[in-house]
């Protein structure tokens, strides 16, 4: 697998590496938030990693993403940092939003990242909008919209899919799909049963592909970024997943059976896949990968650090950038 | 002497020449390049920009604003023009929840106008709403309500050079109104009222359309010996409070007017907060005159029922001049 | 020593209702035996401990409002004390 379309072996550790962090990253920051730390709600997206990394492998650093409510995982894939990600958690003047977003509102326009959303379905709408501002603009640049499969129901992801395949936005267009829907799971609620059928009535290509494995993620929106950049407009990519926890930390819903989740865990969690696909191809070896599991664990430490010794904002500044003062005089 | 141009060709003459002089700016909406805009706003000017920068769009309210707020936060800057202000609620979401709240996270702006046609004309219940408090309410955003063409073409133009959500309504009834308008720099500023006729005795403070009969009925007080000032407010927010209060304290006696229904509405904002600034120059409480809490009917004899009269108008002033 | 804690389950939890306590001190505990019952906002909870020991000694009585993120007793590991 190694080679033009996968990349090289620095690349792969990369990936894992990412993976890693996230994993471990979002468990730390459940315990916080159970502890009472975090505030504003905290959706954990551990079991969805190769999505996050996948995509971003794929895109270019100036490229531009908008996600959802569940977006750490986007973030830190995008390069946003442990310490400003997990200092926004705590909604600390640190953070990516500087304290005014926590979880769900993690952004930062200049680099890149127009924001995750509390609304289902807004960022995908963003995204297209951003991918307008790129094609105006003449850039060689993609924008990703990130979408839930709760997001597959709510009528604004079709209205801006199909503004997007008539004017040929360079626009991915990723379904984050856990397959639930806060708890309702995706089937009972979704007529016709497949997304990518709906998308392609726009007339984009569309298909599903294993969420679970970053490689394939990787491929599908190298290919998708390509197909956009050549000016054919955007792809649909419905990247199938599983989240680990609850919607939101503290959740206690009994709505999926415990085997159900154990065999997502056991059978096809994305880091295993790819740390043993990395070990049978003589990629990586124990020590290399005990050493990343070492450094991934010192760079959370050292992030929850950071981030429990950084400032609040300053509620002096709550009138601050509500608006740019221009039209104020 | 030819004509003075009208408040729709006001529009035509800012967007045209703030396009010449800014590249990033574009217009979406439904309708635009071959009809020039429902109440003919951009007519002639996808002929002249073309239509990458003149852009029929699906009438997909939501996707028209997510596509504003996303290639504006992106640093073009876009107009999207829903014809109807009554079409916003289809994208509500993306005007309060994601255009008017990205600067304040997000560390970056959002220039993008939001233009329609807003106003009581005879259309019915769901093209006449007058969803002015609902924006100015609304942290992140302003509002803009020009009442003549030279305002339309100077608001639009302070709009489209700053860096944020403007929601920019113009009156259906005004739409034919002719009068002067400014050259490439005469720009308006937003939150500077206007004082539209001068008066020692009473305040009538206004915006919009209802300057007409504002205007009548201030004749009528004249005819009566009784000199009415009236103030135009020309932006919703920010609000030009300072020239509120200071014609309080000039006359001491103030009416509000708008078409919108009085409960909640923006005239009791002037009136809550003019009160409490300059009570003691009061010499009696302020009066306000709004619209009947109903939707609004087609049939124009309900419409009248339902909406501020010239005489609703003249008994406020009469009550306010008998303090 | 594990310290078992008030959970915050929600944007507006501020405190929990202590119910019940169902492991006393000196109790000897497995990984996700349930320790107390408490009452949030929205419904009855469960508190478990992670790892196995010994109880200590209760912090709060029956009855208590306790804030989010407050320990409520720990779970010491052979050879710890409190």
């Amino acid at each position: 697998m190694v080679g033009e379309v996968m990349g090289t072996r620095e690349e792969m550790l990369a990936m894992l590496r990412m993976m890693m962090m996230i994993r471990n990253f979002e468990e730390t920051a459940d315990k916080l938030t159970l502890r009472g730390k975090v505030s504003g709600g905290m959706h954990n997206s551990s079991g969805q990693e190769a999505v996050a990394v996948g995509v971003m492998s794929a895109l270019a650093p100036d490229d531009v993403i908008a996600t959802t409510h569940r977006s750490h995982h986007h973030t830190l894939a995008k390069g946003f940092s442990a310490r400003e990600v997990m200092a926004e958690l705590m909604t600390k003047a640190t953070g990516v939003s500087k304290g005014r977003g926590a979880s769900m509102h993690l952004g930062d326009v200049a680099r890149g990242h127009f924001g995750g959303n509390g609304i289902v379905g807004a960022g995908m709408g963003i995204g297209m909008g951003a991918a307008l501002g790129i094609k105006l603009a003449g850039d060689k640049k993609v924008a990703v919209g990130f979408v839930g499969d709760g997001g597959m129901n709510t009528g604004r992801t079709w209205e801006a899919v199909n503004m997007a395949a008539i004017w040929k936005l360079p626009l991915i267009v990723v379904v984050d799909n856990n397959q639930y829907a806060v708890e309702t799971f995706i089937e009972r609620v979704t007529a016709g049963g497949d997304l990518p059928k709906r998308a392609s009535g726009f007339g984009l290509p569309a298909s599903t592909i294993d969420g679970q494995n970053v490689l394939e993620v990787k491929d599908a929106v190298a290919k998708a970024r390509d197909f956009a950049l050549a000016g054919n407009g955007p792809t649909f990519l419905n990247a199938v997943t599983y989240r680990y926890y609850g919607h939101n930390v503290g959740e206690k819903g009994q709505y999926r059976t415990l085997e159900e989740i154990e065999d997502w865990r056991t059978n096809r969690d994305p880091i295993d896949q790819l740390a043993a696909r990395l070990f049978a191809d003589g990629l990586l070896d124990q020590a290399t990968f005990d050493e990343m599991t070492a450094s991934v664990e010192a760079e959370i430490k050292d992030a929850v650090e950071f981030a429990e010794n950084s400032p609040n904002p300053d509620p002096a500044d709550v009138m601050l950038n509500v608006d740019s003062g221009k039209l104020r005089g | 002497m030819a004509s003075e141009p009208t408040y729709s060709e006001a529009y035509q003459s800012g967007i045209r020449e703030e396009m010449n002089n800014n590249p990033k700016i574009f217009i979406m909406g439904t309708d635009l390049q071959e009809r020039g805009g429902h109440f003919a706003q951009v007519k002639g000017i996808a002929q002249e920009f073309g239509g990458e920068r003149v852009r029929d769009t699906p009438i997909s309210e939501a996707a028209m604003i997510a596509a504003g707020v996303g290639a504006a936060m992106y640093g073009m800057r876009p107009v999207v023009d829903l014809n109807f202000m009554d079409f916003a609620l289809g994208a509500m979401d993306e005007i309060i929840n994601q255009a008017a709240h990205i600067r304040y996270m997000f560390n970056g702006s959002v220039p993008l106008i939001i233009r329609a046609t807003s106003g009581i004309a005879q259309a019915g219940a769901h093209h006449n709403n007058s969803f002015e408090s609902f924006f100015a309410h609304t942290p992140g955003l302003s509002v803009a309500v020009p009442g003549t063409p030279w305002d339309v073409k100077g608001l639009l133009k302070t709009a489209l050079r700053a860096d944020d959500p403007v929601i920019f309504m113009m009156h259906k009834k005004l739409t034919g109104m002719r009068g002067p308008i400014g050259g490439p720099e005469d720009l308006v500023p937003f939150g500077k009222a206007r004082i539209a006729r001068e008066g020692a005795d009473a305040t009538l403070v206004t915006y919009g359309y209802t300057l007409i009969p504002a205007m009548k009925a201030a004749e009528t007080l004249a005819a009566e010996g009784k000199q009415v000032e009236i103030l135009d407010l020309r932006t919703l927010f920010p609000m030009d409070m300072d020239a509120v209060i200071e014609a309080v304290k000039r006359t001491g006696r103030m009416v509000v007017v708008d078409e919108a229904p009085l409960f909640a509405s923006i005239t009791a904002e002037i009136a809550a907060t003019a009160s409490e600034a300059a009570f003691d120059s009061l010499k009696g409480p302020i009066v306000r005159v709004g619209a009947q809490r109903a939707p609004l009917s087609a049939d124009p004899g309900m419409v009248e029922a339902t909406i501020p009269s010239i005489s609703d108008i003249e008994a406020a002033l009469r009550k306010v001049l008998s303090y | 020593m594990e310290e078992v804690f008030i959970p915050a389950l929600g944007m507006a939890m501020e405190e929990a209702y202590l119910e019940k306590w169902l492991k006393h001190p000196g109790d000897a505990v497995n990984a996700g035996d349930v320790i107390a019952l408490i009452e949030t906002d929205k419904a009855q909870v469960e508190v478990a401990c992670e790892t196995a020991g010994t109880v200590g000694k209760h912090r709060f009585e029956v009855g208590a409002s306790v804030p989010v993120g407050e320990t409520i007793t720990v779970v010491l590991a052979p050879g710890e004390s409190e």
